[in-house]
């Protein structure tokens, strides 16, 4: 079945009793069971444990990634801490990409680290380095490709071919790529990880998180760890994200081609002293990009002349283009990473793996490419 | 305050200025206020106030406004379905003795609206064809002829109406046209001089099968000679079905494109099928109103219509036999539907009608969504194989 066809209907058959196409809301606390003997027998006790809304909803992602199984959780940072919840314990280590969201460092960084887990931050881009990494109590290898904000690639079936051969899990932050353009699992990853609040939600209008696993154990330990924690999906989320997903390769097609564009007209703008964007035959890993991945995504930064203070007042000139923090939503966002999503981590930090003060992220949406590069010409030439 | 006072009167969070959510918040309430009693009475509160939920909501006001836009017309009033939005359409034009002129080629509620309600408040109608130019003018030239209620193209056989000859014709006549234009869709026909654009917004512009709504598209002045009914009907949409339409909305170009798409291929695959006699699709190089269609539009929409070489236990078994098509009304979603014409569409037209409007117990008619079109014509080929074995 193809991708777009699986995008409608995977997870989803008419309601049994009405006949109503789409996934009822099941708005329920808890389930009646027909007698003690018959416990669970329909699947469902308590919605924390599990829910047919939000089961949908992973029954469906976990066939667009092709993988095993998958939960939901209230974000996309929760899905991640049960994910390091249910690899570590006191005593072990994980290597994580040393450029990856601002809050994946800070839950490694000021949370498990109290725990006695030890972190190292890698070049996940570079296998010798991970594979110099490895300690003999390495649990995990974590990655974010690609990573948020400077878009560095990791190349998922080298670094999964290293877990693989320390029988440790490899965990992929899949977010700003999504099933449609790369699928972990099938490149030899274990886990994928996803914050449905961008792409799979698209329309700014929800938060939440998934994990897919390629296994029976792991997928066994997620749905402990989702349950024993409790950060679950609400059913009204998982509700409004199922129906976003149906349009997800509609949205992502539209937004790359947007991305592309964009990122050609920057390139070639006076003003604008850097771009990178994995579409561009500029982008430093662009055959890898081709390789490992059906698109290059709708992200991209860029650098314009006279640094911080000229980013600054792009950022307060720009109309159609919204400044907030998210993206994967329809509407096109624009981020100073230093100052908000990636503010959290040390500045020395950000600026030995490549975010500097001046870089820009764009979050291309959908709305007709013309008005966005109008909207970003008009304030580059107010620079 | 007393706790007690306090449940009703939760504590206000105030969002500062300019710290707008991206994402406009669901004007979840009925009533408005203002500090004073005099400050409700000013010009502009008159103007853009808002008082009552019926009357108007600042989350449906946005999809209106947003909705017109695309219809190129400056106002509209949104209701509670595409029937409501029928209903306003006629009601606010109509009075005892006036004739009302529908094809024959129409959705059938809409029919049903006009033969059997309307005529119960003395409303007369003439049905025609919508291919009859010479009775849509001769209809058009009597003195009680007041309103046209059509479609194009028409659900559910896919017939395209002249918009240029029938507008100009009511236009001379003084006959109001409402154009049921859920079909073509909010982005186009706009440039056509009809009065009403009257749409489903059940259908394509939310497009995802969740929730009901209906709208009325017009210029400014008739939207507010409408208003008074309108509030007092209280067909209104509901803020949070209006919240969920213009969130449907967001993506209703990227929908449209590939619902036609699809739609297209699915009726080239179909036209090349022995089993199949007749594809109605006016995106279908060969469709007799394709010349028609090219004119007047730049998508063709995802439903279609056919006939199959078999009768009504083979039509029905083909049907049953589709997997991904869902055997259901309605269209405009993301799934792919299917439905029976003759049973689901044409039940109220006698024999003679039925022939008029070319609805046979073989036609099928499929709304085309969005899957990926090869799974699309497996399925139509497989159940083709079932039915016809």
């Amino acid at each position: 079945m193809g991708f777009t066809t699986k995008q409608v209907h995977a997870g989803v058959t008419p309601d049994p009793t009405t006949g109503a196409i789409l996934t009822p809301i099941h708005q329920s606390t808890t389930f009646v069971q027909d007698s003690v003997d018959e416990y669970l027998s329909k699947g469902y006790s308590y919605s924390r444990s599990g829910n047919p809304t939000v089961r949908a909803l992973e029954q469906k992602i976990a066939a667009l990634e092709n993988g095993k199984s998958c939960t939901c959780y209230s974000t996309g940072m929760a899905a991640e801490q049960v994910v390091l919840q249910a690899t570590l314990s006191a005593g072990d280590h994980a290597i994580v990409s040393d450029v990856a969201y601002g809050g994946t460092y800070r839950l490694a960084t000021k949370i498990y680290s109290r725990f006695g887990v030890e972190f190292s931050f890698v070049d996940t881009a570079n296998p010798d380095a991970v594979r110099s990494a490895l300690r003999p109590n390495t649990k995990l290898i974590f990655t974010e490709t690609p990573a948020n904000p400077t878009l560095k690639l990791t190349d998922i079936a080298a670094i999964s071919e290293i877990a693989k051969g320390r029988g440790i899990p490899h965990a992929v932050d899949n977010t700003f790529l999504t099933p449609y353009f790369q699928r972990p699992l099938e490149l030899g990853a274990n886990i994928s990880v996803h914050s449905t609040t961008k792409y799979f939600d698209g329309h700014n209008a929800t938060t939440g998180g998934a994990v897919v696993v390629d296994g029976d154990e792991l997928g066994e330990k997620m749905r402990f760890h989702q349950n024993a924690t409790g950060v679950i999906m609400s059913p009204f989320v998982a509700w409004l994200t199922l129906q976003g997903t149906k349009t997800l390769s509609l949205r992502l097609e539209r937004q790359a081609a947007n991305a592309q564009a964009i990122a050609e007209f920057l390139e070639k703008h006076p003003k604008v002293t850097r771009v990178r964007y994995p579409g561009l035959t500029s982008f430093p890993q662009h055959a890898l990009a081709k390789r490992q991945a059906s698109g290059f995504g709708a992200m991209l930064w860029f650098e314009v002349e006279g640094g911080v203070k000229a980013g600054k007042k792009l950022m307060d000139s720009v109309k159609l283009c919204t400044l907030a923090e998210n993206l994967g939503s329809v509407e096109t966002l624009i981020t100073h990473p230093v100052t908000m999503t990636h503010a959290v981590v040390e500045p020395a930090e950000r600026l030995r793996v490549g975010i500097t003060d001046g870089l820009v992220r764009l979050s291309v949406g959908i709305e007709d490419v013309e008005d966005l590069i109008a909207d970003l010409d008009e304030a580059l030439g107010k620079l | 305050m007393k706790k007690q006072t306090r449940v009703t009167h939760p504590k206000e969070v105030e969002i500062l200025r300019g710290n707008a959510p991206v994402v406009p918040p669901v004007h979840r309430t009925v009533k408005f206020t203002y500090p004073t009693i005099a400050d409700s009475l000013t010009a502009e509160a008159k103007e853009h106030g808002f008082d009552y939920t019926r009357d108007s909501n600042p989350t449906t006001r946005a999809l209106e406004l947003t909705a017109a836009e695309l219809q190129d017309r400056d106002d509209a009033i949104a209701v509670g379905s595409g029937m409501a939005a029928i209903w306003l359409a006629l009601l606010g034009n109509l009075e005892a003795g006036d004739r009302v002129v529908l094809f024959v080629e129409s959705y059938r509620p809409n029919r049903v609206a006009v033969r059997r309600f309307l005529a119960k408040l003395d409303i007369k109608f003439t049905m025609l064809s919508v291919h009859d130019l010479d009775g849509i003018e001769r209809t058009f030239a009597e003195d009680d002829t007041k309103l046209l209620l059509f479609e194009s193209p028409t659900n559910p056989m896919l017939q395209v109406a002249d918009l240029a000859k029938i507008t100009a014709l009511a236009r001379r006549h003084e006959v109001v046209t409402v154009l049921d234009n859920t079909f073509a869709g909010l982005h186009q026909h706009g440039r056509y001089d009809v009065d009403y654009f009257v749409h489903s917004l059940t259908k394509y512009a939310n497009g995802h099968g969740d929730v009901m709504g209906g709208i009325v598209i017009a210029d400014r002045k008739r939207i507010r000679a409408l208003k008074p009914l309108a509030v007092n009907m209280g067909a209104v949409l509901d803020p949070g079905a209006a919240a969920l339409i213009s969130r449907g909305l967001k993506t209703y170009y990227l929908r449209y494109e590939r619902h036609s798409a699809n739609a297209l291929a699915v009726a080239e695959h179909l036209a090349q099928r022995p089993e199949v006699t007749k594809v109605y699709y006016p995106g279908l190089p060969g469709d007799a109103g394709h010349a028609l269609a090219r004119e007047q539009m730049t998508d063709f929409g995802g439903v279609l219509a056919f006939d199959l070489d078999a009768d009504k236990k083979r039509t029905w078994a083909f049907i049953d036999a589709l997997e991904l098509f869902t055997t259901t009304a309605s269209l405009g979603s993301t799934e792919s539907l299917v439905c029976p014409v003759q049973l689901y569409l044409g039940s109220d037209l006698s024999a003679e009608e039925q022939k008029q409007a070319q609805i046979k117990e073989s036609t099928v008619r499929l709304a085309v969504g969005i899957e990926h079109v090869e799974d699309l014509v497996a399925d139509i080929d497989q159940a083709l194989a079932k039915s016809f074995r």
